[in-house]
């Protein structure tokens, strides 16, 4: 009896990691296409930088659509807490420890930086912003 | 056998005000999802088609946000809300929504829809600005069986 318990436990365990660790891989893919963008935009780029991606996160910009100025608007001034739209509906945290699904497919991700690009910054985010943002977020 | 006919004519009798203020729960994945990713999905029997295909035309400029879709999932979605709008819906509540509009303005809220409007005019301003509530969009926070079709409870 105890064997199966221990067993099922680890079993749960291995799962549980290897979920993760593929949800990893896709994230880390998808990062992988956006540098090569960012260095077709800039030869000498090399690294994307989790400071400047949440400075980014919390900026507040001008050339947006006026009821969402900054990426905070909708998913708060914490990543790990839960967000709101401005119709009321709860938002998953962005932060990946919280939801570990967070950019793991890439339509969904050009999606949401589509839309959210255009209704904060008023433009399509560049590769090295996209970059940046997620790479902050990986790590919170 | 009597016992039967009995009970379907009593389910029969009693269906019409049962069915008062309910609507068919949406039944399309792509709707419920992209949809329901920023607001609850609203039935789309609220609305005409008319309203529908406006709103579907317009996605990057979507009450203030860009709510862009590929032209396949946005063509999916369409469909299901114009193939459902009110004014060609079965559903009663649906054709009431559609009818209260009459020659009137077209609506892209259906918080502008007249009969929205009326059922809810009995609602106090304080209760809309309640940080539970935030918005008119929000019809679960009173609506609790909202998602579901079912708007009996106020």
């Amino acid at each position: 009896m105890k064997i199966l318990t221990v067993t099922a436990a680890l079993a749960a365990t291995v799962a549980f990691y290897a979920v993760s660790a593929m949800a990893d891989t896709r994230r880390d893919a998808i990062l992988v296409e956006f540098l090569s963008q960012a260095k077709q935009e800039d030869p000498s780029f090399t690294a994307f930088s989790a400071e400047r991606g949440k400075a980014f996160f919390h900026a507040k910009q001008t050339g947006g659509k006026p009821d969402t100025q900054s990426c905070t608007t909708c998913h708060t001034e914490t990543p790990q807490a839960k967000g709101r739209t401005r119709a009321g509906k709860e938002i998953d945290p962005i932060a990946v420890s919280s939801t570990p699904t967070r950019f793991t497919d890439p339509e969904e991700v050009a999606k949401w930086f589509g839309r959210n690009c255009n209704s904060v910054l008023g433009r399509e985010c560049t590769a090295v912003e996209k970059g940046d943002f997620i790479t902050f977020m990986t790590g919170q | 056998m009597r016992y039967l006919i009995m009970l379907a004519i009593m389910a029969s009798t009693a269906l019409p005000a049962w069915a008062d203020e309910r609507l068919p729960p949406i039944k399309n994945e792509m709707v419920s999802k992209e949809c329901g990713a920023c607001h609850m999905a609203f039935q789309p029997q609220f609305l005409p088609q008319e309203s529908w295909r406006k709103i579907m035309d317009t996605l990057p400029s979507h009450f203030g946000e860009d709510a862009s879709l590929p032209e396949a999932p946005r063509r999916e979605v369409a469909d299901y809300l114009l193939t459902n709008a009110g004014d060609v819906s079965q559903s009663r509540e649906g054709q009431k929504f559609a009818k209260s509009i009459g020659n009137g303005p077209l609506p892209l809220r259906i918080t502008e829809v007249p009969r929205w409007v009326r059922e809810h005019r009995e609602v106090r301003a304080k209760a809309w600005s309640d940080p539970r509530v935030r918005s008119k969009a929000n019809c679960q926070a009173c609506h609790r069986g909202a998602a579901f079709g079912l708007y009996d409870d106020d």
